[in-house]
């Protein structure tokens, strides 16, 4: 299957049909994110925020390290969703970047370099291995690409085991846990990851509604057709990768100050797919999709704590159902309800405002209760 | 040497096999399986239990590949044909959750400790003189391979075989000219299944599987698949042996831990070089 072949042969959708299909449910997430008053959404997300940095003072050390786990898995879906979803590039070498950030920065502590440097630094070089990645993207498209990357990832993985004077092989190495002074170290790592988390939502969003998001979805939805824009189609993809990459090691740096202890073998499939799912439970191309469905997955391994199998199967189950039941994810369904003739109903008193920072809560598929009392909920905040 | 050779034909049999497997259901239903590995594991798995109760050999043999091939057609059907109007994607992430369920599946009831399918020639051996002695069950798998090898390629000259490429080029089309596509579909996921059985039991009657198997089995098996560029079936065939090959050498001259990461190596420079495979030229897919 060649480049041109696939040009010439295809509707302007070119790009995987199937990510279209399912991005094409989040069509709308720009233009809905500019409904509605940007003063009272900043003053939203500020209390969240304040109310977010109050959690340690008040919450007990276990809620502290989920809700950094989920922050942590957010961060690393806002890259995933950049280069799966708004790009519409299959590449699979996500979990192995996330690789690179943990050990790059659990590495770097090593050789004395401030924890907070490392991040940064992870990300640089995460960045860069992950354009040299995307370089396949030139030559090949949908499923090629995927086992291309897929390949490439799992190989970086291998390279982790053969590096054992550095990263302790397949045994795995620990990692200095950073703590401000005064406070536990869960608590330090958990300003930090929040922080970053509100840092990358707010600089995500701000990019992803501006003119490179809407670029970015017209070389995803035309292809090569956007040169004749004036558009690097190769420049865009490239950016895309880099930048998803960056995402994906920060985010697996904070990982590793969770985690303190690390091994290559956490960073296979068994994370990949995972991924994958927070993607598309989230919704492949929304906004905050990927705080959806991090959360979402990261219920789903409390619930599922310790048992290997079955936490295995509750996922790929999962990723099987979302693919072939809600191709837009849990944050189409929300807007699927609210834009239905009932949801309408229900929000009659202002019909055309979004409902800002009550999607989180709408994380009831199918059953019929909480999806009547979602909206319900956001009618009164609103009202 | 010729040690070495023979082992990397018996390997490069079962990538071969197994690339085929990707390659039948890649040209019928146009979505590469990941899961195709766990679908011969979970036959083979059943197999060896069946032999435990004390069933004889080629029952069990029979047994394995009627289940690899129901396998196969119960996912055609109640997975992914539903899903083929939306294009390869969905359909590619539907095979990874199913093999990782697949596999947490055979975990959960059969454990991860490694089992053999003994067959009756197990453990015995050939003499080749100087010294050197082949396994029975290593021949098996060569000329296992070998067999199915051509048995594909005939089936796909075939009326049946026509059909299913007609599909994979334009599902519409296809049924527009009267092509039953459901029917082909259900029979390119069963031969796939069928395929994936024989595969992974030639690898338990020679050596041992576990639920790590397949992890490995199927990137060789993509590696395979890619050097015939997801069409040729020869071209996966040789690319397979050649693989074996290949990484037996690395295994014995080497280092065996360098083995997966050759494998990876080679799948990358096959994609770039010659994203169409190594026969390209011999047979388009895009006709």
């Amino acid at each position: 299957m060649s480049d041109s072949t696939e040009v010439l042969s295809s509707t302007p959708t070119a790009g995987p049909a199937g990510v279209t299909a399912g991005i094409a449910a989040n069509a709308g997430v720009i233009d809905e994110a500019q409904r509605g008053s940007s003063m009272r959404k900043g003053i939203i997300a500020v209390v969240a925020l304040v109310l977010l940095f109050a959690v340690p003072f008040v919450a007990n050390a276990y809620l502290v390290f989920v809700l950094s786990l989920t922050l942590v898995y957010a961060i690393s879906t806002v890259g995933f969703n950049l280069l799966v979803g708004w790009s519409g590039q299959i590449g699979l070498a996500h979990a192995a970047l996330f690789a690179i950030g943990a050990y790059g920065s659990a590495v770097g502590m090593v050789n004395g370099i401030p924890f907070l440097v490392t991040i940064p630094l992870a990300g640089l070089a995460a960045a860069l291995l992950a354009v040299v990645i995307g370089f396949p993207a030139i030559r090949l498209r949908g499923f090629f690409l995927a086992i291309a990357t897929l390949a490439l990832g799992m190989a970086i993985v291998e390279l982790l085991v053969f590096a054992r004077p550095l990263t302790g092989g397949g045994a795995g190495m620990n990692v200095d846990v950073w703590t401000l002074p005064g406070i536990t170290g869960s608590a330090s790592t958990y300003f930090v990851v929040l922080v970053v988390a509100a840092l990358t939502f707010f600089l995500m969003r701000r990019a992803l509604l501006g003119r490179f998001g809407r670029t970015l979805q017209a070389v995803r939805d035309l292809g090569p057709l956007t040169g004749s824009l004036g558009v690097s189609v190769l420049r865009y993809r490239l950016v895309a990768f880099g930048l998803s990459g960056f995402i994906a090691a920060v985010a697996g740096s904070l990982y590793a100050q969770l985690q303190t202890f690390i091994f290559p073998a956490m960073f296979q499939m068994n994370l990949l797919v995972p991924m994958l799912v927070m993607v598309f439970v989230g919704g492949a191309g929304s906004l905050w999709g990927p705080l959806v469905g991090a959360a979402f997955a990261v219920v789903l391994i409390e619930f599922f704590q310790d048992l290997g199998d079955q936490q295995a199967i509750a996922y790929g189950v999962l990723l099987m159902v979302v693919i072939a039941l809600l191709p837009g994810g849990l944050t189409s369904l929300f807007r699927t309800i609210r834009d239905s003739r009932f949801g309408t109903a229900l929000l009659r008193r202002k019909p055309a405002t979004p409902v800002p920072g009550t999607e989180g809560t709408a994380a009831a598929p199918e059953t019929a209760a909480p999806e009547t009392a979602a909206p319900e909920i956001a009618a009164k905040e609103d009202a | 040497m010729l040690q070495t050779i023979v082992s990397g034909l018996e390997s490069g049999s079962w990538f071969a096999l197994l690339g085929l497997a990707i390659v039948v259901v890649m040209k019928a239903a146009d979505v590469p399986n990941f899961a195709m590995a766990e679908m011969g594991l979970v036959a083979t798995y059943v197999g060896i239990s069946l032999a435990a109760a004390g069933l004889p050999f080629w029952i069990t043999v029979l047994a394995t590949l009627v289940v690899g091939i129901a396998l196969g057609v119960i996912i055609d059907v109640a997975l992914m044909r539903r899903l083929s109007k939306y294009g390869h994607f969905p359909l590619l992430l539907m095979t990874i959750g199913l093999s990782l369920a697949l596999n947490a599946v055979v975990g959960l009831i059969w454990g991860h400790s490694p089992r053999s399918f003994p067959a009756p020639w197990s453990g015995a051996s050939v003499g080749v003189g100087g010294g050197v002695s082949i396994g029975v069950s290593q021949i098996v798998s060569i000329v296992v391979g070998l067999v199915g090898a051509v048995a594909i390629t005939l089936f796909f000259r075939s009326s049946t075989g026509a059909q299913m490429r007609a599909v994979a080029e334009n599902r519409a089309t296809a049924r527009l000219i009267g092509v039953n596509a459901g029917r082909l579909s259900a029979i390119a996921w069963g031969v796939g299944g069928l395929i994936a059985a024989v595969t992974v039991m030639l690898q338990a009657q020679s050596a041992l599987v576990s639920t790590v198997t397949p992890t490995s089995l199927i990137i060789y098996g993509f590696v395979a698949a890619t050097m015939g560029g997801f069409t040729s079936l020869i071209g996966t065939f040789v690319g397979g042996l050649i693989l074996g090959i290949i990484q037996q050498f690395v295994g014995t001259y080497v280092s065996t831990a360098a083995q997966f990461s050759v494998a990876l190596l080679i799948v990358f420079l096959v994609l770039i070089l010659r994203p169409d495979g190594f026969t390209k030229g011999v047979r388009l897919r895009d006709v």
